[in-house]
């Protein structure tokens, strides 16, 4: 009985230890990414690929579903982005509501003829909409049948976008003006070809919008909302600006995405049935590259050019971090083969051994900590000191790690103009690990029981409170 | 010893110093984060303090009194030894010059250089290896000026092993010596990126050079898609045609990208003598985005002679969709020889076929 429960404290020792030296190497790794990052950027004039007549052309599609309440302001972010050569591509993925009828009077919108060459599989395209005002001539409008899943409607954009490079956002997110530059920017400046690029997404609960763009940036006040903006910022900064350095980015999240549509195609575009669908989608170009043994890169970008509304209510935010936690296992358990096969180099070496270790399995890993925890105290087999210093080191690590991904944060740009804000932002990282964590943890274990017992998952709705609507003509804020 | 170290209290001491680092980082990210908000800070109330005195001197100076040198700086009464104030002014003398042209523009750049910002990019030029920025705003500052760099210093610059530091040299030569540095920069060009090149070639369309130079002769199809791209980019700016050096580069096939550019190149140059030649390079290729690109540039050259390889393109209904809409598009190109072409595809498609010609005739639709 000893040599077992000293073998399971070995494993759980072991797994920390290793997540530990993770945790360095991405804290050293992520410095250096952005440092690399911001030296570039610095040493170039912004106005060279916005003044450029030869730059790449960019498809933004934008999927909406039922979002009548923003989709006219949100339309209009879109089409005053910054950038020499880009069409818009909305979807109106069977919207229920007066989505489309919106767009058409707001637009001046009328039905054109069209035949499209289903290039990747999505529901049945009805009809497709130009505006007759020539200052909307790069805003297409796609009207198709309810796919049941925001892949679907990626896919049908796909298939109506003209130009070599995809942007997927969503229709409710507010983009910075210089968004297509930047991405744009990294594409150009890799040495290898760039398959997918990625940026900061952080939330927009609090901030003020005017006109579809973002005015000023805010901490959110709802605390779930806060909670996630410093969870995205950590995973943004320090995570995926840390496997930046190695070109091992596991995900390009599907709130803002540029990807090379010729690889996105060769791909299958996305999955439909799949509840994580961004990361999927990564993942299988990253495995058709491997396949066709061409060189790639998957590239991530530090500045925020993304505002997103985070779900501020706590069933909502467990049902999106279900999905997300059963979009995960579906991936480790379709694309196994790629676990530490040499021929997916370092995908199957690094970026998806991670994945399965330290992602999916660290909620289980963490439950059955705190059982074995619990069994120890209960046989009196634990050494209390001990055990009281390791939880306050793990405590101040985290705190640090988030405090650290604030200060990178900061390096970049400093998006709070108030120093309240950042100041709340750091005594938030003091909370969550007892408030925030836990329903995290929860959420991924239930996700993760139901998919194994195959539950049919159901989207629902996330009601939009029209936070991004326009400030008062008085320039007053809310 | 290791043993006893960890039976004993090796562990709990092990912790110890990772917690105690732990807080150490942490205090030392609250510091940093207080820093950048105090750097923020002393920057924004600096330039709120320079920046109305900055302003009425160089309205007063430059704009009314048109002075063109000797500056009475001293009026301005600012530290330019503090660091924090040169950037101020520097940054707030930036925005003016990029604003004011012609004379004035001149004299804002000698009350740039009068107030020691050519002598301190100089300086920053000399320590390049440790100031990868500083070195490439001097250099774009010393180029807006229009200063002199020793050429020494120049050639070592060039020959930097960071790509930023050449791209900023050779856009550096294009702005102040122009067609005379072409030999000069496109022989030692290496290592650039897409957007390095992108950079140069706006560097070069924005002088006034009007475009006598052959970019041609630099084609060479063991240089990167990137370096050959730039002279393709240039050639198509300032219609220099040269079939001979872009069907080596093609021939050669390297890169398919590179290829690609080319056949775009030959296209918008207008290569009519090619035509042939890229009727035999349709039929042999395989690459989906070649065929497409040679469509488009037998489009471009609207000779009539490829009508019959456009139709039945259009007319195959195995074909790829684009490749398709491609062909239509460039028979459309092709008036008036393709007219009757045209008028007969129009009265023979099928209803999917001729939807497909409402959508590319139709007058709100733009891009393909």
């Amino acid at each position: 009985m000893k040599h077992f429960i000293f073998s399971i404290e070995f494993i759980f020792g072991l797994y920390c230890l290793l997540l530990l030296i993770v945790y360095m190497m991405l804290f050293r790794m992520s410095s250096i990414s952005i440092k690399k990052n911001l030296r570039k950027r610095n040493s170039r004039r912004i106005q060279t690929l916005l003044e450029s007549e030869i730059a790449p052309g960019v498809s933004i599609v934008a999927p909406a579903y039922n979002e009548s309440v923003t989709i006219v302001n949100n339309v209009r972010s879109l089409m005053t982005l910054f950038y020499p050569r880009y069409e818009v591509v909305i979807v109106n993925d069977g919207s229920k509501d007066d989505t489309l009828q919106k767009l058409i009077q707001e637009f001046d919108l009328v039905e054109v003829d069209f035949l499209v060459d289903y290039m990747v599989p999505c529901k049945e395209i009805k009809a497709i909409y130009k505006s007759r005002d020539i200052s909307h001539k790069r805003l297409t409008i796609v009207d198709k049948v309810n796919g049941g899943s925001k892949a679907d409607a990626v896919n049908a954009g796909i298939n109506v976008a003209s130009f070599p490079y995809i942007l997927n956002t969503d229709v409710d997110c507010v983009l910075a003006n210089d968004t297509l530059v930047h991405l744009m920017e990294a594409v150009l400046d890799a040495k290898e070809r760039v398959i997918a690029v990625g940026a900061t997404l952080r939330m927009s609960n609090s901030s003020y919008v005017d006109s579809g763009m973002l005015v000023e940036a805010a901490l959110p006040k709802p605390i779930l909302a806060r909670f996630q903006e410093m969870e995205y910022i950590r995973s943004y900064l320090l995570g995926k600006m840390g496997w930046n350095y190695l070109n091992c980015i596991p995900n390009v999240s599907g709130g803002l995405g540029l990807f090379d549509k010729e690889i996105l195609i060769a791909a299958g575009g996305y999955d439909s049935q799949s509840l994580g669908e961004d990361m999927e989608m990564v993942t299988r170009m990253c495995m058709t590259m491997c396949e066709n043994d061409e060189k790639y890169e998957v590239k991530y970008i530090p500045q925020t050019l993304c505002w997103t509304e985070g779900p501020d209510s706590l069933k909502m935010l467990t049902r999106q971090r279900i999905r997300w936690a059963r979009g995960l296992m579906q991936i480790i358990r379709s694309h196994r083969k790629a676990f530490l096969n040499p021929k997916y180099k370092r995908f199957g070496l690094i970026v998806f051994p991670y994945n399965a270790i330290f992602e999916f399995l660290a909620p289980i890993m963490e439950i059955l900590g705190i059982f074995f925890y619990v069994y120890l105290i209960l046989t009196n087999g634990i050494n209390w000191q001990m055990a009281i210093l390791l939880l306050v080191f793990v405590y101040m690590f985290s705190i640090f790690l988030t405090s650290f991904s604030i200060l990178l944060d900061n390096y970049v740009y400093k998006y709070y103009k108030r120093r309240q804000d950042i100041v709340r932002l750091c005594l938030t990282a003091f909370i969550e690990p007892f408030l925030y964590h836990p329903i995290i943890v929860y959420s991924s274990i239930k996700g993760y029981v139901q998919e194994l017992f195959g539950k049919k998952h159901a989207w629902g709705e996330m009601k939009r409170k029209g936070t991004l609507s326009p400030l008062p003509s008085d320039g007053t804020k809310k | 010893m290791i043993r006893s170290f960890f039976e004993g209290d090796g562990w709990p001491m092990i912790v110890w110093i990772a917690l105690v680092l732990s807080f150490m980082f942490w205090t030392a990210c609250l510091i940093g984060i207080c820093i950048f908000y105090y750097r923020d800070y002393r920057y924004r109330s600096h330039y709120t303090r320079i920046y109305p005195v900055l302003r009425d001197f160089i309205y007063e100076h430059v704009l009314i009194a048109n002075t063109f040198n000797h500056f009475p700086i001293e009026k301005l009464s600012l530290d330019l030894d503090k660091r924090i104030v040169r950037k101020v002014v520097r940054q707030i003398l930036h925005e003016f010059i990029f604003t004011i042209g012609g004379e004035k523009g001149r004299s804002m750049r000698n009350l740039f250089n009068e107030m020691g910002f050519d002598k301190e990019a100089q300086y920053e030029i000399r320590h390049s290896a440790k100031h990868v920025l500083a070195t490439v705003r001097s250099l774009s500052d010393l180029a807006l000026m229009q200063v002199n760099i020793q050429d020494d210093i120049l050639k070592q610059l060039l020959g930097s092993p960071r790509v930023e530091i050449r791209v900023a040299a050779y856009k550096y030569l294009v702005q102040v010596e122009g067609e005379q540095a072409f030999d000069r920069i496109f022989a030692g060009i290496y290592g650039i990126s897409e957007l390095d090149a992108l950079d140069i070639y706006q560097s070069i369309v924005l002088t006034d050079y009007v475009g006598a130079y052959r970019f041609s002769q630099w084609l060479d199809d063991s240089k990167t898609c990137a370096v050959n791209s730039l002279y393709m980019d240039l050639m198509v700016y300032y219609q220099q045609l040269d079939e001979e050096e872009l069907w080596k580069l093609i021939m050669a096939r390297k890169e398919l990208r590179t290829v690609q550019k080319a056949i775009n190149a030959l296209g918008k140059l207008l290569a009519r003598a090619s035509e042939d030649q890229l009727q035999c390079l349709f039929h042999k290729e395989q690459d989906l985005n070649l065929k497409i690109e040679i469509i488009k540039a037998i489009g471009r050259l609207g000779q009539g002679k490829s009508i019959d390889l456009l139709e039945t393109i259009f007319k195959d209904k195995n074909s790829v969709l684009v490749l398709r809409k491609h062909a239509y598009r460039s028979l459309i190109a092709q008036k008036p020889y393709s007219t009757s072409c045209l008028r007969k595809l129009d009265n023979e498609v099928e209803s999917d076929d001729d939807k497909l010609i409402r959508y590319i005739n139709h007058p709100m639709v733009h891009y393909f």
